[in-house]
């Protein structure tokens, strides 16, 4: 029953789990699409606004762009020293930029990359150009676009237009260039993507870094727009951001609610388990009660018909005999009537006053009320160490506790030693206070040890006087007051120790 | 069976006191040992021959009085124990069982007829000189 109970909040556990999942993919997916929508729209718009303001400002350049063209056109008729003062007025004039915005189309953008490629391969420049001042930042993009040896400079003048202008119309698109200075043996690896770019470097310096951000930023106005449309992307993408995180708080919601619904069918399990356990104890117990109490009256009744038999036959004396023993039985069935209504109230009582005690006074009153018990057993009872410090407790529990363990102490002395004792220690400190009680009797057997706090355990036959519910009582009563104990047990004697919190 | 001797296993010293008080007076003259629980009784089974040369014709007991709730080995366990070592010493095999308890719950009483040596079911509050004198009759016929 219970297994399948679990069993069923196993399921009930993967399933939530997994519908959690689910949901949460679901809405992640939904949400950053209609993101992704948003962005499109907002960059198409962005590029749109951004083609206009450059056809507007670069309207003077168009002439330029015929004699770009024929330029590129005509690249393998010109000399190195006409390419190169042309580019020099060109770039001066930052109109080779200008040139490559006027079509933002893709196919445009690639030929020029491509024309631009093949004129870096053929005027190959072996030395930068002297003319430059590389403090001015405008000269730098001639100084890299042109003076630097291989294709590199151009590449990335070219595609960092290119890459500006595509992002625009395709959102999720990135590209890498290498750019190796062959002079200083140096690599620069730029990615351009739609939603950032990214400059990294390896072997660069920090001053290389700044020349390559001084190239970008002479696009002025491309820069300008570039980082609006850059910023946009960036609003949106920390929307998806925040959106996968709501996704996976969501799934972390989902596991926990499943984990709660699966504790809690565990608890009820538990629950049903722990009821079942006290209604088979109190069955048990019911059991054991009747049967005990029953035992001293049957053996009242038999000692009865022999009082009665004797009386007829004339033996007095014999008779007088059996009622000391009725009188006995009486006393044994009073002392367990006694002790299973202790064990009741130590099970129920709950708000039993916290006061301050004293030990000591205590064990006094144990051995005044004992009297006759201890004196038969002859057994001496000593406080070994006092009480040291205040102590406050539930009083009820902590004399149920001693009382019991110090008259099974004496109960179970062993009258085989000529010296019979209980010994009670106490030791006290503002959090807790430990009661040793130890004697010198018969023990309680090793294979026994296990039931000793069970109801009506007696592990000797010849102490008559035990009901078996002593170490029971002791034992609800520590639990109630969250105690500890530890028992040390042979053939030479007993040691209870007790922990118990001191509740100052 | 009048001079068979018996044992009595329980720890209630008094009702050991009032079992053989009234064996003795269905007429019984045979030995009757007592013991305290389940293990003093197999101490005292467990080595045939020293008891044997202890107590003669007095060993082994022909019927065994059985408590049910003791300390240490209670009836129950006894019996267990019992089929045990009847095993190893079949001059055990005569002994009858009688239980003599104060409990009269049903499964108890299956319980411990499931053990074929156990011939009776005594209650301790039923128990008086004509029941079990017709008791040990009866075994005796049979």
């Amino acid at each position: 029953m219970n297994n399948g109970r679990r069993h069923l909040g196993d399921i009930l556990f993967a399933i939530i789990v997994l519908l959690g999942v689910v949901f949460s993919y679901a809405y992640f997916n939904i949400t950053s699409n209609i993101i992704k929508q948003k962005d499109v729209s907002k960059f198409t718009e962005a590029s749109e606004k951004s083609s206009i303001i450059y056809k507007n400002r670069l309207t003077n350049h168009y002439s330029m762009l015929s004699i770009i063209d024929n330029l590129f056109q005509a690249s393998n008729d010109i000399t190195d020293e006409e390419f190169k003062q042309f580019s020099l007025n060109l770039f001066e004039k930052n109109e080779l930029l200008s040139a490559c915005l006027v079509k933002p189309q893709n196919d445009y953008i690639f030929a020029y990359r491509e024309k631009a490629r093949q004129l870096c391969k053929n005027f190959t420049y072996t030395e930068p150009i002297k003319m430059f001042d590389s403090s001015d930042p405008k000269l730098l993009i001639s100084k890299y676009s042109v003076s630097q040896s291989g294709e590199g400079a151009y590449v990335v003048l070219i595609s960092v237009l290119s890459s500006i202008l595509l992002r625009s119309t395709e959102p999720f698109y990135s590209e890498y260039f290498i750019v190796t200075d062959k002079a200083r043996k140096q690599s620069y690896k730029y990615r351009f993507t739609n939603n950032e770019l990214l400059l990294s470097s390896y072997k660069a310096s920090k001053t290389e870094l700044q020349k390559i951000r001084y190239v970008l930023n002479t696009f002025d106005n491309i820069e300008f727009s570039y980082l609006a449309v850059l910023e946009e992307k960036h609003l949106s993408l920390q929307d998806i951001r925040d959106h996968r995180l709501i996704s996976i708080l969501l799934v972390f919601l989902f596991i926990l609610s499943a984990f709660l619904v699966r504790s809690l069918s565990i608890q009820k399990n538990v629950i049903e388990a722990v009821v079942k356990r006290r209604t088979e104890e109190l069955s048990q117990f019911a059991y054991r009660t009747s049967h005990d109490l029953k035992s001293p009256l049957l053996t009242i009744k038999g000692l009865s018909r022999f009082i009665k038999e004797d009386i007829d036959n004339g033996e007095l004396q014999e008779a007088k005999h059996n009622a000391i023993k009725i009188l006995e039985q009486s006393t044994k069935l009073e002392n367990l009537i006694t002790d299973i209504l202790d064990l009741t109230k130590a099970d129920l009582q709950e708000d039993v006053d916290v006061v301050e005690v004293n030990v000591e006074e205590i064990v006094e009153d144990i051995v005044n009320k004992h009297a006759a018990l201890i004196e038969r057993h002859r057994v001496s009872i000593n406080v070994v160490e006092a009480q040291s410090g205040m102590i406050k407790t539930e009083k009820i529990r902590l004399i149920q506790i001693l009382e019991n363990l110090i008259t099974n102490g004496v109960k179970y002395s062993n009258p085989e030693k000529p010296e019979r004792f209980v010994n009670i220690a106490v030791k006290v400190d503002k959090f807790k206070f430990v009661i040793i009680i130890e004697d010198n009797g018969v023990g309680i057997p090793e294979n026994y040890k296990n039931d000793i706090f069970k109801p009506f355990k007696r592990f000797h036959a010849n102490a008559a006087e035990g009901s078996g519910m002593g170490l029971t009582i002791v034992k609800k009563h520590l639990d109630n007051l969250k105690a500890e104990h530890t028992i040390f047990t042979d053939k030479d004697g007993t040691r209870f120790e007790v922990l118990i919190p001191n509740r100052l | 069976m009048k001079h068979a001797s018996v044992l009595i296993i329980d720890d209630n010293q008094l009702d050991r006191y009032i079992l053989s008080r009234l064996l003795k007076k269905t007429g019984h003259e045979g030995r009757v040992f007592e013991a305290n629980d389940g293990q003093d009784a197999l101490d005292f089974l467990k080595d045939y021959q020293a008891r044997k040369e202890e107590y003669s014709d007095d060993f082994p007991p022909a019927v065994i009085f059985l408590d049910i709730n003791m300390p240490k080995i209670d009836g129950f366990e006894f019996l267990e124990k019992f089929s045990a070592l009847k095993k190893d010493n079949p001059e055990y095999e005569s002994i009858v069982f009688m239980m003599f308890t104060s409990s009269d719950l049903v499964e108890e009483k299956e319980k411990a007829f499931s053990y074929h040596f156990v011939k009776d079911f005594l209650l301790k509050g039923d128990l008086d000189i004509e029941l079990l004198k017709q008791k040990l009759d009866d075994f005796l016929c049979n």
